[in-house]
């Protein structure tokens, strides 16, 4: 008998999709058959855009990839620049620059939460979730005075700090989620009707994970034992160490206790971190123009590894900086796992990855001929234009 | 049963209907009418339609329907029976308790071979 | 003449229960909504989208049959609305009845399903036919079951004739002897109405509205009404039938209120469920338990 082909598109305008992709799915009456990706509907051209502003205007920049994990971009690129500079922030700098994006992890995990329980139809978690994530929005707020683009670093160092009042807010803070994070744990692995949704669903072996070369939560998720807060501790992660929280099992399941097990880390190191805050300035002094070279920095993304790649020809403005996201690493294990799931289960596949779409979204060519060729911006703008009016 | 009976119910959806007309031909008038043809094709997720949707059914779907079929000819079938049976007395209830059997045997058959797991 | 045209038209059929709908919407999602630890919605929402709902333009989409999309969500307003003249709406008892009248409003009950059914079956998209094929699995899920649950008040009553069984109701409440009856009665329910863990056919994440998908305006306007008299009309009967009957408007309010926020606790606790696993509590559970009700049932009145 053959399999039938009825086609469905996801997306780019799709309730399951907060951000624009586009899924093509084939299915056997609920059985998904075929699953192939396109993505590049968020794309905003900013490597582009940061070849022609300076080292401090990039910050900006870059921070606002993401929405969400906004402060890990900005670190990573820190990170980098310095490297490069040859200079390295101070103790306390990079103990807050630890302490911010722990609690950007914090905010991000308890939205994917949300946003999961809700592919699911599970509302009550997801707007109990959100509620939650107030507190942490809040403390991110009063800490640095905004929830989402913090802006906390500065190269060289941070621009906020930690003072008592602060404090109090992120302890007693951290006390009202530590006992919320329980209850969602007990929820997601002991609601019988959620776990007809998440066990056993999106199998993913650890073989599997490395050969598609998943990153992050949902690499640990399938026993893969990769954090680069552990494997290549930056900023202050080497003096604050943390537990790597990895499961076997690879199903959705074991995604949702990841992340959740990952926050109750998560608080444990916020606690050894507050209790020792390292004291001294919070900022170096920068050179103005970065010395010639290129170098990369990495770091672990609420999503995964994140990976900055920076050269520098000795000039004010960066000669290339490349940006791959955990997004695009993971993005390659859902049109995998798809095959043989039910219609039903797509979106939580989709959202297990905690895919993050305009983070991902860059302009890639093949060139065939070998020659090396320089895009210009208006080069890439008429290519968009070019581009969205093909697609009509 | 007399056919007057059915003369309030034939009213009252002879009234609806007017009502739902009603309604839309209010609308009609007062509403915005600009039609134009990106408006009128098929929502697909914001891409150009990719051909007829055009489905086969798995037959999973027939099964169910099947099943639905028997039992609501079953239930149909319980509706006169039940008023009188004080009058068919023990012969009616040996002769819906086959017909009972019988149907669920056939629940319990289609349950065992795996009709009801769809993979 | 007039009284009976004022009957059927405005009260207690007709507009009252359009209204009674809207207002039990409200109630409903206010109810999730607090549930959730939302503010929702404010007193007037269902209405204020209706209107909206009607001045918006109708999109007719290419390739359907036009008659055929605009007279479906006619059909299925005044299905449900029909129903209603069989059943005690507002504590009132039922304004015309003859002997097998609960079979007709069972059946009216359903046409909406089959309208909405039908609807995403002519509709040319991919998520409506999705969506269709799911609604109508759904009926064939819940519908015997249904059925089966709204016939043990029947029978322990001898009587097809909805007034006969209340008077017969009004003495006992049948919760305590039926449980089963109830509660698979209810979950039917939720099932018809397409609530929240019986969302599958419209669930929003996977297929966006299912068989609603084409539907805009006025058509999507008629279908929702339609559920909600619907919403008034189940609840009314389940009411009748297993708490106690309603005897004056008093006891309609509370008990279909009660109902209501039963209604509204399950939809909050669950996640919703795939149609596989739809299928699979009806024809496993729903339809076993609901003959072995039956069959209790009867050797309790052989007995007698």
């Amino acid at each position: 008998m053959s399999k039938e082909q009825f086609t469905i598109p996801i997306g780019p305008q799709h309730p399951a999709l907060k951000e624009p992709g586009h899924f093509t799915l084939t299915v056997d009456g609920e059985v998904v058959t075929g699953a192939s990706v396109r993505l590049g509907y968020a794309h905003r051209g900013i490597e582009k855009a940061v070849e022609s502003r300076n080292w401090v205007q990039d910050l900006y920049l870059l921070e606002r990839i993401c929405g969400i994990c906004s402060h890990i971009h900005a670190t990573a690129y820190c990170l980098g620049v310095e490297k490069l500079a040859g200079v390295t922030a101070p103790p306390r700098a990079q103990a807050i620059r630890v302490l911010v994006a722990e609690l950007e992890r914090i905010h991000s995990h308890l939205l994917w939460l949300g946003v999961a329980a809700h592919q699911a139809g599970f509302d009550t978690l997801f707007m109990y979730s959100w509620r939650d994530r107030e507190t942490v929005m809040e403390v991110l707020e009063q800490l640095t005075g905004n929830r989402v683009n913090y802006s906390a670093n500065l190269l060289g160092g941070v621009k906020f700090d930690v003072d008592t009042r602060v404090l109090e807010t992120i302890l007693s803070g951290l006390d009202f989620l530590e006992t919320r994070t329980h209850h969602y744990l007990d929820i997601v692995s002991g609601d019988r009707i959620f776990l007809q949704r998440t066990r056993g669903i999106g199998m993913m072996t650890s073989e599997q994970a490395e050969r598609l070369g998943v990153t992050g939560p949902t690499a640990r998720a399938s026993g893969v034992r990769r954090d680069i807060r552990v494997d290549a501790p930056y900023a202050a992660y080497d003096r604050y160490p943390i537990q790597v929280v990895v499961e076997t099992t690879g199903d959705l399941e074991a995604r949702f206790i990841v992340r959740l097990k990952e926050l109750l880390e998560t608080y444990h190191l916020i606690r050894t971190l507050l209790d020792g805050l390292p004291e001294g300035d919070l900022k170096t002094r920068m050179p103005r123009r970065i010395a010639a070279g290129e170098t990369i920095s990495r770091v672990e993304a609420p999503r995964g590894e994140l990976f900055y790649f920076i050269k520098s020809d000795g000039g004010d403005q960066p000669a290339r900086i490349k940006v791959r996201t955990p997004t695009l690493s993971n993005m390659a294990s859902v049109t995998q796992l798809a095959v043989g799931h039910q219609l039903a289960d797509m979106p939580m596949l989709l959202t297990g990855i905690d895919p993050c779409f305009s983070c991902n979204d860059r302009l890639t060519t093949v060139q065939t001929s070998g020659e090396s060729e320089t895009w210009t911006w208006e080069k890439l703008r008429q290519y968009g234009i070019a581009s969205y009016r093909e697609r009509g | 049963m007399a056919l007057e009976s059915f003369a309030p119910i034939t009213a009252l959806l002879v009234i609806s209907f007017l009502v739902a007309l009603l309604i839309l031909f209010i609308s009609r008038i007062f509403g915005p009418q600009r039609p134009s043809s990106r408006k009128a094709a098929p929502y697909e997720s914001g891409m150009k339609p990719i051909g007829p949707a055009v489905r086969r059914l798995p037959v999973q779907f027939y099964l169910v329907a099947v099943l639905f079929i028997l039992f609501d000819i079953e239930v149909i079938f319980f509706l006169p029976w039940a008023v009188i049976f004080r009058e068919l007395a023990v012969y009616g209830l040996i002769t819906m308790g086959i017909f009972t059997l019988i149907l669920t045997v056939g629940l319990i058959y289609e349950w065992k071979s795996g009709a009801l797991e769809w993979e | 003449m007039l009284a009976s045209l004022f009957a059927l038209l405005i009260f207690p059929a007709g507009l009252f229960v359009l209204v009674n709908g809207l207002a039990y919407h409200w109630i409903d999602r206010k109810l999730v909504a607090r549930l959730q630890n939302r503010v929702g919605p404010r007193w007037f929402q269902p209405a204020a989208d209706m209107v909206k709902l009607l001045a918006n333009e109708e999109v007719l989409p290419t390739g359907v049959d036009a008659r055929l999309f605009t007279a479906l969500p006619v059909v299925a307003l005044a299905g449900a609305l029909a129903a209603m003249i069989y059943l005690p709406i507002a504590g009132l008892p039922p304004l015309y009845n003859f002997p097998g009248d609960l079979i007709v409003a069972v059946y009216l009950l359903s046409l909406l399903t089959l309208c909405t059914g039908l609807a995403g079956a002519i509709s040319k998209d991919r998520f409506s036919i999705i969506g269709a094929t799911r609604a109508l699995t759904q009926l064939f899920s819940y519908e015997a079951p249904f059925l089966l649950a709204l016939l043990g008040p029947a029978f322990a009553a001898g009587s097809w004739q909805i007034n006969e069984i209340m008077a017969y109701t009004s003495s006992q409440w049948l919760i305590l002897t039926q449980p089963v009856g109830f509660v698979v009665a209810l979950i039917g329910l939720m099932g018809k109405l397409e609530m929240a863990p019986f969302d599958t056919p419209e669930a929003e994440t996977e297929i966006v509205a299912g068989a609603m998908t084409e539907y805009s305006g006025r058509g999507l306007a008629l279908f929702l009404l339609g559920r909600e008299v619907e919403l008034v009309g189940g609840l009314t009967l389940i009411a009748a039938f297993y708490l106690g009957g309603i005897n004056n408007p008093f006891d309609y309010a509370l008990k279909t209120l009660v109902l209501l926020l039963g209604v509204a606790g399950v939809q909050t606790l669950m996640t919703r469920l795939r149609i596989d696993q739809v299928v699979g509590l009806w024809w496993r559970y729903g339809a076993l338990l609901a003959l072995g009700q039956w069959l209790l049932l009867l050797g309790q009145r052989m007995g007698t």
